[in-house]
């Protein structure tokens, strides 16, 4: 079976390349996208397009297949994070805040574009995971913990169901999110490939949002009427993110975080 | 609660066989010795601590709820 993945600067040029390459026609063989090419802006954020043609043949036994699709898979891999690295590099010289929220929405798109080639191979982290919540929970005298998982490409969402749920957020998240972050170092040793673990508790992530979108505005109004700057507590990034995006359609004030790792804060600066 | 933190940390190390905890107790405060196999330092201190801190905030608001002396966790190397 012939099989060859191209890169080209759109789908059908990647298609064209492959097929004379191989001798074929597009009659003869499976086409299988795993990355539209993108234009990007001013050169940041352009991909060129990657396309997998397969030779149609069925005699060829099941292991072998496998095993040309499972190489072709850590290729494919590599030349994605590497995708991602580059993107990433290219913004260095923007703030550090703007390249790792950036680089969590290449990732996101990134998830939508290959969502039908990852699957069936996080099965095994993610019960290591489910054990490891389990076993954490009974530790903290957690007995009725449910816990629903729910995969999505690169993301795997975790929400999880107690009567004692307030032990598992802590204040402000404390908790919830040291528990994610630990929850990632596990699925990590055994996931083959990068993927994001999200962990909610009853909803909080959606009520937390909510109470942080009222704190934002309320915050951006007293700044505009003080006419002094408005400094946050410091906050994890995607609650910044939050905060940063509800704000970011009001011309009469500026947001930006200063600060470094867990200390970063948001600063909410009225423009006169 | 010390087998919070074994059930914590054992995951996340090479050589689980190797965590071993002590206690140290005083009228009013715990500390729990945390040591790990010399290669798996980094696993439970982390980036910037980040592992270390995560266990220390998950140990520390399982503690408010079981006793109520200082309670806190050395990593020892």
């Amino acid at each position: 079976m012939k099989q060859i993945t191209q890169m080209g600067a759109t789908v059908e040029e990647a298609i064209s390349i492959a097929l004379k390459e191989l001798d074929l026609t597009r009659e003869q063989v499976d086409i299988e996208i795993l990355q539209e090419g993108k234009k990007g802006f001013l050169g940041f954020g352009s991909r060129k397009a990657n396309v997998r043609v397969t030779e149609k043949q069925l005699e060829k036994s099941d292991q072998e297949q496998q095993s040309v699709q499972q190489a072709m898979e850590e290729l494919n891999e590599i030349e994605s994070s590497e995708a991602v690295a580059i993107i990433s590099k290219s913004e260095v010289e923007n703030i550090q805040e703007s390249t790792t929220e950036n680089l969590q929405s290449t990732l996101e798109v990134e998830e939508n574009e290959l969502i039908d080639e990852k699957r069936n191979d996080n099965t095994v982290a993610i019960e290591h995971a489910v054990t490891y919540l389990t076993d954490i929970a009974k530790q903290l005298d957690i007995n009725d913990l449910t816990i629903d998982v729910e995969e999505k490409g690169k993301i795997i969402n975790i929400s999880l169901e107690s009567k004692k749920a307030a032990l598992l957020i802590g204040k402000r998240g404390q908790t919830l999110n040291s528990l994610q972050e630990l929850t990632q170092l596990v699925v990590h040793q055994y996931a083959k490939r990068f993927v994001l673990v999200k962990l909610d508790v009853e909803n909080y992530r959606k009520r937390r949002q909510e109470s942080l979108e009222q704190l934002a505005n309320r915050m951006a109004d007293k700044a505009v009427y003080t006419g002094k700057k408005i400094e946050l507590e410091p906050m994890p990034s995607n609650e910044r993110k939050i905060i940063h995006h509800i704000l970011a359609n009001r011309i009469d004030i500026e947001t930006y975080s200063v600060g470094s790792d867990t200390k970063r804060y948001l600063v909410i600066e009225p423009i006169r | 609660m010390k087998q919070l933190i074994e059930t914590i940390v054992k995951p996340l190390v090479d050589y689980p066989e190797e965590v071993h905890i002590t206690t140290e107790e005083s009228p009013n405060r715990i500390v729990y010795k945390l040591s790990v196999h010399p290669s798996d330092m980094g696993k439970v201190i982390g980036k910037q601590g980040r592992v270390a801190k995560a266990m220390r905030t998950i140990v520390y608001s399982a503690a408010g709820s079981h006793h109520k002396k200082k309670t806190y966790v050395d990593i020892l190397d």
